[in-house]
């Protein structure tokens, strides 16, 4: 091969990265001193409304660092104060505990596409010339402050007023009364255990919220940077077996496998390799797929690890609905007509996709019993031309919250309400668990299932992927089942 | 240009009717990338199959399973070809001379014979 083919190659290698790849990418990376990086952030599909425009709210980049020197991989704090992006196309924000940055376009507007170099201060100087340094980009949407109605009493378990049997208005993160008579909040099934705690995250405040679920690639990545014993605790196998071998399961497309074998030295590595041929990492190898088999130890070790916290159930259904109406058995798109995936195209690439039929009222959802017999792409049904029933989006632009795989979040059930908005640390504890104050574990209980997912039905008046449904509320997910898998929130 | 590749490019929607928050292409929301320093192991989130060490002035790699006839491109970060090795048929481990000069920002890009590649950034 000649050097101009060469280069030419390596050419295409940079420019594709903004044009065809990743709806975000993170490239060059660079020390420019001890306590300063600086890389290119690439990001498609940004917006940031004006107030008065619905939904008025901008989508968001939560950046994060690990640093290995040697000894593990350590989470690394960022400097209060960013002198950001070079052409003021991005702003960019330190969170109050410094574990990580929030990035949004500077401008109000939409964009299509939108790049610039960032520059980012450490709060501490890298503290030696051998290291490890990896940054991880996920993309975020933020959910205003504001009142929303919950329950549309309907759907199973909803809440409602209990006067009225109708929607319920949560107008304030103020003490919540629940009871069968006035005003107060109600559900006939798995009710509320006591009064709801002015502590108790309800979505009132603002939050920011993953727009998509968990993927394969991101699990795996997070794996690779746990000690061999951390591994051991978030994989049902063990990082001893040998490479080819499933980390959770061979089946309903999980795709996350042993690279690389633990030794006495170090840690095991793992890949995505959907399609179980000799490489990893291919482009048909599921990377973008919703990380299935996860229980809630494993959710929140990785919210633990990433800087975030679960939601709570309040805060997912303001998260679907909105400032909108309610409608009886609505899903996440705000209709209750759905155009389930019968077929994915692409299949384990970057870009799977479906075919939708023509109903302007049916939501995409991998849901009703799916022939794909497993998760999708993350964000499968949002093209350059869809509407929100199209992609199945949100009110605010959040996908994938009906179907696919079931939400994991914090209950109103007896466990759930001591949950305050903590977030995580980004060190989990030895063993590899998620160890911050007042999240619901295993002990406690807390935390149930919302939203549904590929293999959840309409059956008998059951509708679980309806946005108000809760009656897998009550269903404390501890085994790593295939439907399983989640995402995180946090504030600023 | 120092930044030759993070030229910012911006295209508003204003004028198309859609809405942003509403569309979508490929991916899935999430990068990352990565920035190895000194005599620590590298990897990559792009082919985890590979195992890549910098140790004693050599590029150490060693593959789970052959790869054959590998196209291994050494550039600088201005983009000159400091050494090209092709490997042989079966390989499943190489070793490449690095430059004497210790302060360079090196890329390594690998051609697969599928015509797949990966790249591998590094300073040595």
């Amino acid at each position: 091969m000649c050097i101009r083919s060469l280069l030419m190659l390596l050419a295409g290698s940079f420019s594709c990265a903004i044009v065809n790849a990743n709806n975000l990418s993170l490239n060059e990376l660079q020390l420019l001193d001890a306590s300063k990086v600086a890389l290119s952030l690439g990001w498609e599909n940004a917006w940031f409304l004006d107030p008065q425009t619905a939904p008025g709210n901008h989508d968001a980049v939560w950046l994060f660092a690990k640093i290995n020197y040697g000894s593990g991989f350590e989470h690394l704090q960022w400097s209060l104060d960013q002198s950001g992006s070079l052409q003021e196309v991005f702003a960019i924000e330190t969170s109050a505990d410094q574990r990580g940055l929030m990035i949004r376009p500077a401008n109000a507007g939409t964009y299509n596409s939108i790049s610039d170099v960032i520059h980012l201060h450490l709060d501490h100087a890298v503290a030696s010339e051998n290291f490890d340094l990896r940054l991880f980009a996920v993309e975020m949407v933020y959910v205003p402050e504001g009142g929303f109605l919950l329950g549309d009493a309907a759907s199973q378990g909803a809440f409602r007023e209990a006067e009225t049997d109708h929607a319920f208005m949560l107008s304030s993160e103020q003490e919540i009364p629940v009871d069968s008579i006035g005003t107060s909040l109600w559900s006939f099934n798995d009710k509320p255990d006591s009064d709801i705690p002015a502590s108790f995250p309800k979505g009132f405040e603002g939050f920011y919220c993953m727009k998509h679920e968990l993927s394969q690639q991101l699990y795996a990545d997070f794996l690779n940077c746990l000690s061999t014993q951390q591994q051991d605790s978030r994989t049902p196998g063990s990082p001893f077996d040998p490479p080819l071998i499933s980390a959770f399961s061979d089946q309903n497309r999980n795709a996350i496998q042993l690279a690389v074998s633990a030794n006495d030295e170090s840690p095991a590595r793992y890949a995505c390799n959907l399609h179980l041929q000799d490489d990893f990492g291919l482009s048909r190898d599921g990377q973008s797929l919703a990380a299935n088999f996860l229980n809630w130890n494993d959710l929140c070790a990785w919210l633990d690890w990433a800087a975030l916290r679960p939601m709570t159930e309040f805060e997912y259904e303001k998260a679907c609905r909105g400032k909108e109406q309610t409608v009886d058995l609505e899903f996440a798109w705000g209709t209750s007509v759905a155009d389930p995936v019968m077929q994915v195209y692409d299949a384990g690439m970057s870009t799977e996709y479906f075919l939708m039929d023509d109903d302007d009222s049916s939501g995409a959802i991998n849901y009703q019993y799916s022939p794909v017999n497993g998760p999708v792409r993350c964000g499968f049904a949002a093209t350059e031309s869809s509407n929100r029933v199209d992609s199945g989006a949100s009110y605010y632009g959040i996908l994938e919250l009906s179907g696919n795989l079931w939400e994991q979040v914090v209950s109103c059930l007896q466990g759930g309400l001591d949950f305050v908005s903590n977030h995580g640390d980004g060190r989990l504890s030895e063993y590899g668990d998620a160890d911050v104050e007042s999240w619901p574990s295993m002990d406690t209980g807390g935390a149930g299932l919302r939203g549904g997912a590929w293999n959840s039905g309409d059956f008998a008046g059951f509708r679980d992927a309806s946005v108000s449904d809760r009656y897998y509320i009550g269903f404390f997910p501890e085994e790593r089942r295939n439907t399983l898998g989640g995402r995180g929130v946090r504030k600023l | 240009m120092k930044y030759l590749f993070c030229i910012g490019l911006l295209f508003v929607l204003s004028c198309s009717g859609l809405s942003a928050q509403f569309l979508g292409g490929a991916g899935d929301g999430y990068a990352m990338t990565s920035l190895r320093q000194g005599n620590v192991a590298l990897d990559s989130a792009q082919d985890h199959s590979l195992q890549i060490q910098l140790k004693d002035a050599r590029l150490k790699l060693v593959s789970l399973m052959p790869l054959n006839e590998v196209n291994l491109c050494l550039f600088d970060m201005d983009g000159r070809l400091l050494r090209q090795e092709k490997s042989s048929r079966a390989a499943t481990s190489w070793q490449m001379e690095l430059p004497e000069q210790r302060t360079s920002k090196l890329m390594l890009l690998l051609i697969r014979s599928d015509k797949t590649s990966s790249t591998y950034r590094f300073v040595w």
